[in-house]
């Protein structure tokens, strides 16, 4: 395993401490994002110097894994089938989204709660979603002119 | 609408050189799913993976792979 994985192990440890005082120190209402903030940079600190000790005892084993990972990652029909779950995953996305603002927009009008940011936020969020989609794949097609 | 099929001769010559599908694949730097469905005929491999399948083998890809075209026209 890289020098860099401990290394960042490491920093993301000593943020957390930095973090932990900040929460201590200044008692206030972003206090319990910082004890969660916290939580997450030191677990994922301590845990990733835990795997660069245990891996640099496991070498060869090390190897294999990375070895199979790179494999799996560049398999073509894995690969076309991660392209083709994440269309399917962004359709349900799209439509999920879409009822919600539908939802919302009933919950708004009967007045049970009140819906307008939200269903301006979901609609705003839709309609980029497309745009970003056309742009995203005009720019990709240009590779090919 | 027009269906392209691979018919190939993979099982046949993986088991000639006494391979199981895991090493082939290893061989091939792809998973043991992607020989398996290949093999099975249920996907066609990229133009790179066929050439590097013939070339392990040391033939052509013509003698590998088999190229199928069923066509569908719609009667009008």
């Amino acid at each position: 395993m890289q020098k860099s994985n401990l290394i960042y192990g490491l920093i993301y440890v000593i943020v957390a401490g930095i973090f932990l005082y900040a929460a201590i120190a200044f008692d206030n209402k972003m206090s319990g994002m910082l004890y969660g903030m916290t939580g997450a940079l030191g677990g994922n600190g301590i845990f990733t110097i835990i795997r660069y000790f245990y891996w640099q005892k496991n070498k060869e084993r090390y190897q294999e894994k990375v070895d199979i990972e790179e494999i799996e990652q560049n398999d073509e029909l894995k690969q076309k089938l991660r392209d083709k779950a994440g269309k399917y995953t962004y359709w349900i996305g799209m439509l999920i989204v879409a009822l919600s603002i539908m939802v919302y927009s009933v919950l708004g009008g009967l007045n049970i709660m009140d819906t307008e940011h939200i269903v301006a936020y979901l609609g705003a969020y839709l309609i980029s979603q497309v745009f970003i989609g056309v742009i995203v794949f005009n720019h990709l097609l240009k590779k090919y002119d | 609408m027009r269906a392209v099929h691979l018919k190939n001769k993979l099982d046949e010559l993986r088991k000639l050189n006494g391979l199981t599908q895991e090493e082939f694949a290893k061989e091939l730097r792809v998973s043991r799913q992607t020989i398996s469905a290949i093999e099975n005929g249920k996907y066609n491999p990229s133009l790179d993976l066929a050439f590097e399948i013939a070339l392990y083998f040391n033939m052509t890809i013509e003698e590998v792979f088999t190229y199928e075209k069923e066509e569908n026209h719609a009667k009008k």
